[in-house]
Formats: C-alpha cells, structure tokens, sequence
C-alpha cells in the first residue's frame, strides 16, 4: 500500500547542537559530584569501603546503560531491522560512553592491582589462604587477571562500539548501502563477543562482591538490566530531542510506542530472569546459594520487596496499555522510573555486600552518581559533537519512516 | 467484523440479504469505506485478502474489547492456580516436605504464570471467535460471483440489509457511486440456511459416545461391586513372573529361587584359596558350612563341643592378603561402621549399642568381648577372620554383607587395635607425639576417652612398622 506521508527530512542537527554547553556543564558537575563523594565519604563515611562500593554502583549504571545499548546496534544490524533506523544513531551515540567508563574503571582497577580489598574479598590474599573455596577459585579471581579479563573486555566493547558508529557517521556523507551490509556482517561475531564479555564481566564485577556465592544466570540477570536502561534512556533522549525540536519528522509516535513496548518487554524479562534466580535458589535450599539473598531479605527486605514491585509489579499493571506507550509524558515517566528502578537494583546487588545489617542510604549515592554521570555523559557529548542525531543516509530510513503499528 | 445476523428465512422464498461491490485497490477499497461510514452505515463489512493499514478507522469501528477479555482471563488463570495451589498444600493435604511452609508463594508463581498465560490464550482465541461471530457455516457472500477472489487480489464492501439505512435501489446505486464495480445483490439460500439436519444427528450420537466412558468410570466408583475393577490397562501392575521366595509347580522342588547346579560356579565365586576366604590352612576332614546338608533340627551339636571343635581348626597365623597402610585405613573405615556400633572404637566392648542394652538391663543381651583382651589377642588371625563372616555365639555373621578383603583389613586393623594397646612410646611418631604431649598439658585425661583418639594413632604408627599379624 502506498504510503502518502511527506518523508522529508529536517536539515541535519547534530550532537552538538542539540546539547550546546551541556558536555561541558556535565564535566563540571562530574568532577564536583566525584570530589564531593570523596569529601563526604572520608570525612563522614566508611572510607574506601564505602566510596568503592558506591563508585561501583554508579559506574555499574553508566555501565549498563552502554552495554544495552551496544547489544540494541548489534542486534538492530542482526536482524536487519527497518522500523530503527530513525532511532539506531541515539543508541550508537551512548556505545560511545565505553571510552569514558575506560577510564572510569582505572580507580577500581587500581586500587586492586595496589592490593587493595575494600571492594572484593577475594583480593585480600591473607584471608584468602585460611579460607578454602576462596583459595580455590583463586585460580580465576586474582588480581593479575581480573585486570586482563577487564582489559579484553574494554577492548571488545571500544572496539565493536567504534566501529558501528563511525561505520554509520561516514555512511551519513558517502550514503554507501554497502556499509550497512558491512556492519551486518560484523553484528553476528560482535553479538557472540558481546555476550560473552557482558556475562563475563557481571561475573567479575558484580557477583564476586559475594566471591563465595555463584549463580550461574547472573550474567543474563545483569543483560536484562542493560537493556531495561537502554531503553528507558533512548526513550527519555529521543523525547528530550523532540522537546528541543529535533528529530521532529524522524521519530514520531510508531517508534516512541515500539521503544515502550521494548522496555515493557524487557521489564518483564528482567521479573522473569530475576524470579528464576531466586526461585532455584528459594527451592533448593543449599547455604552456599541462599546466603546471597539472606543478605537480602533481613535489614534489606523492603529494599528487595520494593524493588519487586516497583521494577516489576507497577510497570507491569500501568505501562502495559498501548495508549500509555504512545503518551509521550506518560512514556517518558515510565522511562525515568525504569532507569530509577535500575540503578535500585544495581545498588540492591552491591551495597548488601558491603552492610548486610543496615540500609547505606547516603548523600554520597547521590553525589557519586552525579559524579560518574556527568563525567560518562560529558565525555559522550564531546565525542559525538559533529555526528547527526539521525543516520541521515541509512538505506532503511524510509522502511523506518513508514513504520506503523497495527 | 461480522455486523449482520440473519434471521432464518423460508426455504421458499429467496429474500434480498444485502449487497455487495467490488474494488480494484486497497486505497479505492479505503476511500470508499470511510463514504460508506460517512453516510452512517452501522451493518457492513470490507473483505481483504490482507490486512489493509488503517481500515478501522476508515469503518470507524471501535477499539476491541478483545484485551479486556484477555486481561481478565489472565487474571482468573494466575487466582485460580493460586487459589488452587492454596487449597491443596495447605489445606487438604498439608505435608511438610524438605523443611518448606506448606504455603509459600515462591512455588506457586510459575504455576499461576502457566496457568494466566493458557487462559489468556484461550480468552483471546475464543473471544475473537466470538466477537467476531465465528464459527458461521454458511453466507450469502458465497454465493455472490467473483467474491473468491477476496482472497487473492480483489476488495469488496458489503452491505447488510438489515442496516436501517438500507435501500434496495439506493444503495447498491450508492456503490457504485463510489466506485464499485460488479455490483451484486445478495439472497438467501433458497435451500434454505438451517444447520443440516445430518450434522446435528451426528453430533449428538457424537456426544453421547464421547461421555460414555465416564458415565461407567463414575457409575463404578458410586456403586459397591462383588468383582474386581476392571483392570484395562495392566500396565506393570501385574508381571507374568515369580518374586524371590515364592513357590512354583515349574519345578519339582517346588522352589522358585534355584540352588547352583552341581559342579557349577557363579561368576566370582571360585574360592579354592581357603586361606583367604575360610582363613584356614586346609578343610581337609573338616565340613564346611556352605556344603552341609540342611541338618535334621534335632541333631543340635553341644555348643562347647563344638566351640572345642572350632578351637583345634588349623586357622592360619597371618594375615593372607598384603597388608599396608591404606589396608589398614580401609579396616579401620570399616570397622568404625560395622563393629564400632557394639566393640566399641577401641575395641574394648564397650560401643553404644551394648552400653545402652546394659543400660536398660536387656536379659538377652550378651556383653561383647573386648577385642584387645587376652583371649582374642591369643586368636589367629583366621579364627577372627572367621567370627566377622560366620559370627560366634549371639554374634551374626558379617560375611554377606563385608568383601573378603573389607575383612581380612578389618582384621588387620583389629590386631593393630591390640598392638596399640603394649605399643612402647618409640612407636608414635614424633610430631604426634609432641601434639599429644600439649595435649595432655592443656587438659588432663578424663577415663576412657583417651582410647579411642589414641586409635588413629596406633594405625599410623603400625604402617611404618610391621604389624605383628602381617606377613
């Protein structure tokens, strides 16, 4: 059927128009936010212990939410997607935020290759000989390679995200199809490698908090949780966009329901992923598995009840319903509270292990999630200042233009 | 999207049903519905042969209920399992099972998530079927010429008669106005569109066959027979074969458990090596137990005759099998489980079992010997090779149960047992020795504790030096 629409596209903003002196500011306030959680945790907190498992949240946040959105390019070229070419260039941009967590990991890599156990037991080498399962994963969790296996992992991720965004930038001037079959090629190898990585480093970085206790479908439980803040970011940009009079053709109501309809689905797969987790675990019964969630369920347990409603049970209910997915304010709430959520239960994953009796609710939470926030979001803007928000010359734009729901 | 629902007409007489036009293109098709809806037709209907983008709102039909139903299947599904899961553990049958709550709603969810899916699917299923007015056997679109090619390339409206605003000339003028082409008027199936008679025959032989088998199944369980139950599927309940101990007519010993043939040998069975499995030198003039004729119950032998008897047996002084270290560590894992019970750890006769029988003052019970006493230091090796296979007195035999070798090390370690007890103190190893020194420094010796810890220590020692019943 032939489609009437005026398919033409508004001249070309880029990055750097559309966050004018706002890379710079976010530099700014992550620098201050990183200097006041320092202040705050040497002078009132519990010291390294407690700025490294809150620096660790919130690079965990950043984390995620540029891992998902690596997976959500790899994935789009995999499958040969139409319907996402409008909105494909708003995720490439956020692959970029691995060169800046590079960095943002040194202080944590660091202070391991210095020795240091305030965030991973399994560092201090002292207890680790008096203590036998320890002593016998050390095989794998050391400081020698920890640091390679992190080393790979940026690596993989640079590399792959590197070469999808600057593959489509120069697609934007040279308009060459072949450089999408090009990218189509590298999504099926960058998948395996990025599934491989992602798991792998949930594993290091996050569930060796607790180096006694393993699960093996962590790693799936930390990808649904990419992806939940993928998209509630990519919603939240492309609504800020428009709200600033960008991507004003490109991006209309189809693609804001289907980035919705995403986030619902990946909501539901984190509660599912989530539930199997605690399910086997509930069931068999094993000390080894359930201390993990004994941490969880003591002084934790409304964290944890609240974390299963709030990430799972009211965005089930409330954002099912496709007319709130194609509300643009009600979108963009349900956005935020998913990205809320989610660095709830990134912070429910690291923080019990650091006090399992008490709640660590802290002014510093905040501060260091300014921190690595600005410095992560900053760094993003600068990088991408001259590329177009949209993937002007992307030969599946008009499939995507077209794009309609039933 | 079916509006009309015709009323059943006379056979007789063919009665105009509605009518219907044809269009070339999805976007004609699309133009002239949102006139028809214009025009305030509610009973009509387009016909594609694919779904065509936007068709509901130029009908103006409204959003469906469909999820509603949907939603409120799912909501039945995932209570019902719920409610259902509840009533069963907790209610009716409220085991405790691996230390978990009767009630717990962990377990419960996947089966209220199998459940709240399987009903939305039905609710959808079913639901579209009926909002849609489906399953319909007949319609006087059939008929109309050309109106196959609804499912390959051509649209078509059709308009009910029974929508109010129909008129005979006006709107199949009205079509065409439009630009419908083919313009046909539909009637009734002059045979009639009753369902046929056949079918409905059949269906209800159907039924009746269909409930049967339960209406026997649920007659049985109410009513008391004087015969067995019908058993129609045997499954493995019932075997054309014999269990052990049974009798049979297949053989003239009536036995359905045979006895080795004569001059036959099961496999691993062969023991000519009497030194190893009798733990004697030779059976020569003596009659073993496995050869004897079952023995009248009257010839009982006088037990001290035969305890003399036994005594002269030409057993054999030394262990027959290689005895080291791991030997001796088998024999002591061995012994722990199988004597300790009533010898006691260090094999003073004074385990749990004869302490508690003492205890409570069993006038059946028999004292255990003590394994490290004069007497059983004086034994050969076979004749206690001997007692752990056959017993002695009220003691039964093991020899069913333990391997050969598993006893010959737990005599080995029982005569390390007795070595531990005259053992010099240049026997223990040195840094065990030091251990023990501090030890008994911290905390002084309480009776008869320090035996059985002392016991490891004696087997430790034996491997460095010769046991006196090794070779």
């Amino acid at each position: 059927m032939a489609d009437t629409l005026d398919h033409s596209i508004e001249p070309q903003e880029t990055v750097g128009r559309a966050c004018v002196g706002l890379s710079t500011g976010l530099l700014v306030a992550g620098a201050i936010g990183l200097g006041l959680t320092v202040a705050i945790e040497l002078l009132f907190g519990t010291g390294a212990k407690g700025f490294f498992h809150r620096y660790l949240v919130a690079f965990a946040f950043c984390m995620t939410i540029t891992l998902g959105s690596l997976f959500f390019v790899l994935i789009q070229h995999l499958t040969k997607a139409g319907w996402s070419a409008s909105v494909r260039r708003i995720a490439e941009i956020y692959t970029l935020g691995t060169i800046p967590l590079a960095v943002l990991f040194l202080p944590i890599l660091v202070s391991i290759l210095l020795g240091s156990h305030a965030l991973y037991e399994w560092n201090d080498v002292e207890h680790v000989k008096t203590d036998a399962l320890l002593l016998g994963k050390s095989g794998y969790l050391n400081a020698g390679f920890f640091s390679v296996r992190a080393v790979i992992y940026f690596l993989v991720w640079i590399g792959l995200a590197r070469l999808f965004v600057y593959t489509s930038v120069r697609q934007d001037v040279v308009g060459s199809p072949d450089l999408t079959s090009r990218m189509e090629a590298w999504s099926a190898p960058g998948t395996l490698a990025f599934s491989l990585t992602a798991s792998f480093a949930a594993f290091d970085w996050l569930m060796s908090l607790a180096p006694h206790w393993y699960s093996t479908i962590f790693g799936v439980y930390v990808f649904a949780g990419c992806l939940v803040a993928c998209f509630a970011t990519m919603a939240i940009t492309v609504l800020w966009l428009k709200s600033k009079g960008f991507l004003k053709t490109a991006v209309n109501v189809e693609h804001q329901h289907d980035l919705g309809k995403l986030l619902f689905a990946f909501t539901c797969f984190w509660a599912y992923i989530a539930f199997s987790q605690y399910f086997l675990i509930w069931y068999a019964n094993i000390p080894e598995e359930t201390v993990w969630y004994k941490a969880r369920l003591s002084a934790w347990k409304p964290v944890s009840g609240f974390l299963a409603i709030g990430h799972f049970i009211l965005p089930f209910i409330f954002f099912m319903s496709r007319h709130i997915k194609r509300n643009s304010y009600l979108l963009g709430f349900w956005a935020v509270w998913g990205l809320l959520m989610h660095w709830l239960d990134l912070y429910w994953i690291v923080m019990p292990q650091m006090s399992s009796e008490a709640l660590t609710f802290s002014l510093s939470d905040v501060t260091v999630l300014v921190g690595v926030v600005g410095i992560w979001g900053g760094t993003i803007g600068l990088l991408a200042r001259d590329m177009s928000v949209l993937a002007v010359s992307d030969p599946r734009l008009p499939e995507a233009l077209a794009f309609k729901n039933l | 999207m079916a509006h009309k629902k015709t009323e059943s007409k006379s056979a007789a007489q063919p009665q105009l049903t509605g009518v219907v036009a044809e269009f070339e293109t999805p976007d004609a098709v699309l133009h002239a519905a949102e006139l028809v809806r214009d025009a305030g037709y509610t009973r009509w209907d387009v016909h594609t042969p694919f779904p065509v983008h936007g068709i509901d709102e130029a009908m103006g039909i409204r959003p469906t209920i469909l999820p509603w139903i949907v939603a409120f299947m799912a909501v039945s599904g995932f209570t019902g399992a719920l409610l259902l899961q509840y009533l069963a553990n907790a209610v009716f049958y409220p085991f405790i099972i691996s230390g978990k709550p009767t009630f717990a709603i962990e377990p419960c969810l996947p089966v209220c998530f199998e459940v709240a899916v399987l009903l939305s699917a039905f609710g959808a299923f079913f639901g579209m079927l009926g909002l849609n007015g489906l399953p319909r056997h007949a319609n006087d679109l059939f008929r109309a010429a050309g109106f196959t090619r609804a499912t390959s390339d051509r649209f078509f409206i059709a308009i009910d008669a029974a929508d109010r605003k129909f008129n005979e000339a006006e709107s199949a003028g009205f079509l065409e106005k439009l630009g419908g082409t083919h313009v046909q008027k539909l009637f009734s199936d002059p045979a009639g569109d009753q369902f046929p008679q056949v079918l409905h025959t059949l269906a209800l032989i159907s039924a009746c066959i269909a409930i049967t088998p339960p209406v026997i199944v649920a007659a049985r369980r109410v009513t008391d027979q004087p015969f067995p139950r019908l058993h129609l599927i045997q499954d493995m309940d019932m075997q054309v074969k014999k269990k052990t101990q049974k009798t049979t007519t297949l053989f003239a010993d009536g036995r359905i458990m045979r006895p080795a043939i004569n001059g036959t040998v099961p496999r691993g069975g062969l023991m000519t090596d009497t030194r190893k499995f009798a733990g004697l030198e030779s059976t020569s003039g003596l009659m073993m137990v496995a050869d004897a004729p079952a023995a009248p119950a009257a010839a009982v032998v006088d037990p001290a005759v035969a305890a003399a008897e036994r005594e002269k047996r030409p057993w054999v002084k030394t262990v027959p099998v290689p005895v080291t270290l791991d030997v001796l560590k088998r024999g002591q894992e061995r012994y722990r489980i199988y004597c300790s019970a009533c010898h006691g750890l260090g094999g003073e006769g004074d385990g749990l079992v004869s302490l508690r029988a003492v205890e409570l003052e069993q006038p059946t019970w028999t004292r255990p010997v003590s394994l490290v006493s004069e007497g059983i230091v004086k034994q050969p090796v076979g004749q206690i090779f001997d007692t752990v296979t056959n017993g002695v007195r009220r003691m039964a035999g093991y020899g069913d149960q333990i391997s050969v070798e598993d006893r010959w090390a737990i005599v080995a370690y029982v005569k390390a047992l007795q070595r531990s007890r005259v053992a010099p103190i240049a026997d223990v190893p040195v840094e065990l020795l030091e251990k023990l020194k501090a030890e008994a420094a911290a905390a002084p010796p309480v009776g008869g504790a320090a035996a059985p810890a002392v016991a490891p220590a004696g087997a430790g020692g034996l491997g460095a030096s010769p046991a006196p019943a090794a070779k």
